[in-house]
């Protein structure tokens, strides 16, 4: 316990005397431990995430137990430093969380505007809403499931983080009309590590948000359709990827984009807004100019009501009652040289 | 499908005006039967000969419930900052013999001189009357979000987006019609940091100047084309 102390600085201790004390919690970044472990099922009420057995093979970051009040939805931002002294390269990410999760995006701080915070503070709401705080941030990892989710990037790509790079994992709950949290919300994500010489390619990101989106009770099928290019550099392949919109969402998809014959194949589809599926390993060919080509479908029922100050319309926002979203998430290889890729 | 596409392409080729023409200068109605826009590609096979013909007049959306800002050649077009990051243009129409009040409104910016396409955005928009003008429609004027938001900076390309000129292609389908019913229009555009506030010009310009990158566009930069002051943030 005491190692785990002084190499992190927090302790799993800490996670349970602060259980059931609500929103931002103070995180952890612990260790020891196997592999992933178990959880329940229907809803998931708890989840367990051994971490890396040592600092060489990877580390956790772990947000403790929070509950939320019925009718309650928090967004926190929970702020790390990669405490290693020379560049380390991930290459498998393991993400367990309870049943209420809306989304867990985790992101490299760049510019800071209005929202910071040292290595284990977090900011529960107010700032942590605002998505320009974050607009030039490049995504790390995201996901929206339940349970365990796994991405292995295949042989030799990895994800490069620089010595005393600082991470921001935002997570969102909701225990409210259209989503539920039964139990309390826990965030566990380990980074496993593999060595700098088995690295052959970088990953690289793309983070597409289709900010000006506005549907109306008794629409039907109404469609967004937009383009994210990320290929700067090379032809690149897509690992995986997932979309990401409430619940008037009704179909989301992605299609190759290239720039010279427009959209093409299509390689997602997803219409489960609250358990979106997240491809993996399917190795999508995108030309060198190219990205993607994103699409949300959105039918709102006479009976809902988003925003009642403009018709009951709903707008682009991360309140999932009242608001809309058409996100897309992309993990492509190799990554630009110079940058990942966010596209508004 | 090679077949098909070959006739596609051939019933293109025989058109006289066809897209390939629908060009720059012309506001013209997409011809039935014909997906293939100015640069052969991008186009949807899935329109028949005896669609309904529209004229497209396109135009750039300035502010909720004021009139649209007709576009002709040379035209500059406001890049506006959208609420989370990065800036677009608002790009709409005017559509002549429109019978449906609903549509899709799609937008293509390409490279004029290689063609290249920047960007593409499409969005169904409810259509009304415009008041004076007889058979005649545009989206409603009362929500921004009837315009296509066309995503043209952060540019991480090679070549800027402000100031450069680029071929913006303004196509319009009627939904639920029968027959099916499009056209389509060609504008060259400057993209332009102008009319952004003082605030924001600084942040515009560097976004929308080429060879972007996460993280350049902070106030302390200090590099080429970072911005000039901490307002724009």
């Amino acid at each position: 316990m005491t190692k785990l102390l002084s190499y992190f600085g927090y302790l799993v201790c800490v996670s349970l005397v602060l259980q059931g004390c609500g929103p931002a919690p103070k995180p952890s970044q612990g260790q020891p431990g196997a592999d992933a472990g178990t959880d329940q099922r229907d809803p998931v009420l708890d989840v367990t995430l051994a971490p890396p057995a040592t600092p060489e093979q990877g580390f956790q970051l772990a947000i403790p137990p929070f509950d939320l009040m019925p009718g309650e939805e928090v967004q926190q931002c929970f702020f790390f430093t990669v405490n290693y002294d020379t560049p380390i390269f991930i290459n498998h990410f393991e993400i367990a969380q309870t049943t209420g999760t809306h989304h867990m995006n985790i992101f490299r701080v760049r510019t800071v505007k209005l929202l910071d915070g040292a290595d284990g503070e977090s900011v529960a709401n107010g700032e942590c809403w605002k998505p320009a705080n974050w607009s030039d941030w490049p995504l790390v990892v995201n996901s929206q499931n339940e349970g365990h989710v796994d991405v292995q990037l295949p042989e030799g790509v990895a994800h490069r983080f620089e010595p005393g790079e600082k991470l921001m994992l935002q997570t969102h709950y909701v225990n409210a009309t259209t989503q539920k949290t039964p139990g309390a919300g826990k965030i566990l994500v380990n980074f496993n590590r593999i060595d700098a010489t088995s690295v052959q390619a970088e990953l690289g990101t793309a983070f597409a948000t289709n900010q000006n989106i506005r549907i109306c009770p008794g629409d039907v099928e109404r469609r967004f359709e937009t383009t994210c290019r990320f290929a700067q550099d090379n032809p690149v392949t897509i690992f995986g990827a997932n979309g990401h919109f409430h619940s008037r969402g009704r179909l989301f998809t992605m299609a190759v984009f290239d720039q010279t014959l427009g959209t093409g194949q299509q390689f997602y589809e997803n219409t489960a807004w609250d358990e979106p599926v997240f491809e993996r390993n399917i190795g999508v060919s995108v030309p060198m100019g190219g990205g993607i080509t994103y699409a949300c479908e959105y039918t709102v029922l006479s009976t809902e009501c988003g925003d009642p100050n403009d018709g009951c319309c709903f707008t682009f926002g991360g309140h999932v009652d009242a608001q809309e979203h058409c996100n897309a998430f992309v993990y492509y290889y190799p990554r630009n040289a110079a940058t990942d890729v966010n596209c508004f | 499908m090679l077949l098909k596409a070959s006739a596609t392409l051939a019933m293109a080729a025989a058109i006289a005006g066809c897209a390939s023409s629908a060009s720059r200068e012309t506001d013209s109605a997409a011809e039935g039967g014909n997906d293939v826009d100015a640069y052969g590609s991008d186009r949807r096979a899935d329109t028949e000969a005896g669609s309904a013909d529209l004229v497209v007049l396109p135009a750039q959306f300035t502010e909720e419930n004021m009139p649209l800002r007709m576009l002709a050649d040379g035209d500059p077009l406001d890049l506006w900052a959208a609420p989370q990051g990065g800036h677009v243009v608002l790009l709409s129409a005017k559509v002549k013999h429109l019978s449906t009040d609903t549509a899709t409104l799609k937008v293509q910016v390409r490279r004029p001189d290689t063609g290249l396409i920047v960007a593409v955005e499409s969005r169904t928009v409810a259509m009304v009357a415009v008041a004076g003008e007889p058979d005649t429609k545009q989206p409603d004027l009362r929500s921004r979000s009837q315009a296509a938001h066309v995503p043209l900076c952060p540019d991480y390309d090679a070549i800027d987006i402000v100031d450069q000129p680029v071929d913006v292609l303004v196509q319009v389908t009627g939904l639920y019609t029968d027959p099916p019913a499009i056209g389509e229009a060609t504008r060259r555009l400057v993209p332009s940091c102008d009319h952004t506030t003082p605030e924001d010009e600084p942040l515009c310009r560097c976004e929308c100047q080429a060879g972007y990158f996460l993280g350049k566009c902070k106030p302390d930069a200090g590099t080429d084309g970072a911005m000039a002051n901490d307002a724009a943030e």
